[in-house]
């Protein structure tokens, strides 16, 4: 069975990478108050973390070109951003602290796996030449049938997304929680990248390097985050 | 201790109730004093630097204001055109600015409460949303200008 996808007049990739951004905020909120974190601090994370999250992911990309600057969002910018703006939040509130932090990185694998179906059907981002089962042909500016690396990476964000839930919602110790979200994350972001149509074979791919220092990052915020906390409350983790 | 508000239970080191969101107020364990009389005094209750507050909301506003002031000029001439690279670091200190002055402003609510920073953050928040839905419709906008070619317009995910 191979995919036609049919040439689009409006955006269905703006238009997921939106719905994407209401859908990952809207789990962080149901999730946080499943953890009874008060409506204000769900609020005001969530206000500031929106703020963090859409600046970090523009800025991030932001390029210097012939035609000038160019602008647009990328997935790891927002993923940093969102750390960034709970990071905030939670030195202002201090309240179930790894709890929010549960809930906003349980959320991005969420946000990921629905802006990656705008990818499926804008043809961005595609996999490489393949005309095997379940390939997928476009008829815009990518023409061409190639092997439908969006909607893989999507079903398995989802998937990812589904496993952190029950983890987070089972796991009392959210460290654990955070650790094992982000070693299944990473690695699905670093090898998803060899499908993809300009990877030319080799060992690491430039693309892959901006992978691994946005997973350093974000690590490192993390890390840098509990130390924080740890000095300002005078325990390692808020567990009950 | 239990919530002013509604009465729960309360834990050790928590800030807000986790029933009905209330903030709770930490109160000195003062030993309740006894007059002559043998009548309990309540313990004093420390209360809420409004200055402070008032003086954190100033300064948030004036962040806001005096990074306005010097981006809008520059922008609205286009004099960093010419230079992309300090123009996208004017751009960035902006936007730092923007969200520090944001997040100053959210500090003096929740810290202080007073009736400045109560009104001003639904100011902010108006603001924030105004801008996301201008934001939205531009890059729709944007996106539709570019016809089929809307990837190319504005992605980089």
């Amino acid at each position: 069975m191979q995919m036609d996808i049919p040439v689009f007049n409006w955006s269905p990739y703006a238009l997921m990478v939106f719905i994407s951004v209401f859908i990952g905020f809207g789990n962080a909120v149901l999730l946080m108050r499943r953890f009874k974190i008060s409506w204000q601090t769900v609020f005001f994370t969530c206000f500031l973390t929106v703020m963090c999250t859409m600046a970090c992911s523009c800025l991030a990309s932001v390029s210097i070109t012939k035609d000038g600057v160019r602008l647009s969002f990328s997935g790891l910018g927002a993923g940093v951003g969102m750390l960034i703006g709970v990071f905030i939040s939670t030195l202002i509130f201090n309240e179930r602290n790894e709890h929010v932090m549960t809930s906003f990185i349980v959320s991005a694998p969420l946000m990921y796996g629905v802006a990656k179906i705008g990818c499926f059907m804008g043809g961005c981002c595609h996999g490489k030449e393949y005309s095997g089962p379940m390939a997928v042909t476009y008829h815009n500016k990518y023409e061409g049938t190639y092997f439908p690396l969006q909607l893989a990476e999507s079903v398995i964000y989802l998937l990812i997304f589904v496993i952190s839930f029950l983890l987070a919602v089972k796991i009392r110790d959210k460290t654990r929680v955070i650790a094992i979200i982000f070693a299944i994350i990473l690695p699905v972001r670093f090898i998803s990248e060899y499908f993809r149509y300009y990877n030319k074979g080799t060992i690491i791919s430039p693309d892959q390097i901006i992978v691994l220092i946005a997973a350093a990052v974000a690590v490192i915020l993390v890390l840098v985050w509990r130390a924080i906390l740890t000095r300002i409350t005078g325990k390692p983790s808020d567990q009950e | 201790m239990f919530c002013n508000s509604c009465g729960s239970p309360i834990g050790d080191g928590q800030k807000f109730c986790a029933n009905c969101g209330a903030p709770v107020v930490q109160t000195h364990v003062a030993q309740p004093q006894v007059n002559v009389n043998n009548t309990v005094a309540p313990a004093p209750v420390k209360p809420r630097n409004k200055k402070k507050g008032n003086i954190l909301c100033l300064i948030s506003m004036a962040v806001i204001l005096v990074s306005t002031a010097i981006i809008v000029p520059l922008s609205v001439t286009r004099v960093l055109d010419d230079y992309p690279v300090v123009g996208i670091t004017v751009a960035m200190v902006y936007v730092a600015a923007i969200i520090a002055a944001y997040v100053i402003m959210v500090v003096s609510l929740v810290k202080y409460r007073s009736v400045l920073s109560k009104i001003m953050i639904v100011i902010y928040i108006v603001a924030l949303v105004i801008f996301f839905i201008a934001a939205v419709i531009f890059v729709m906008g944007a996106v539709m200008d570019c016809g089929n070619d809307f990837v190319n317009c504005l992605h980089n995910f």
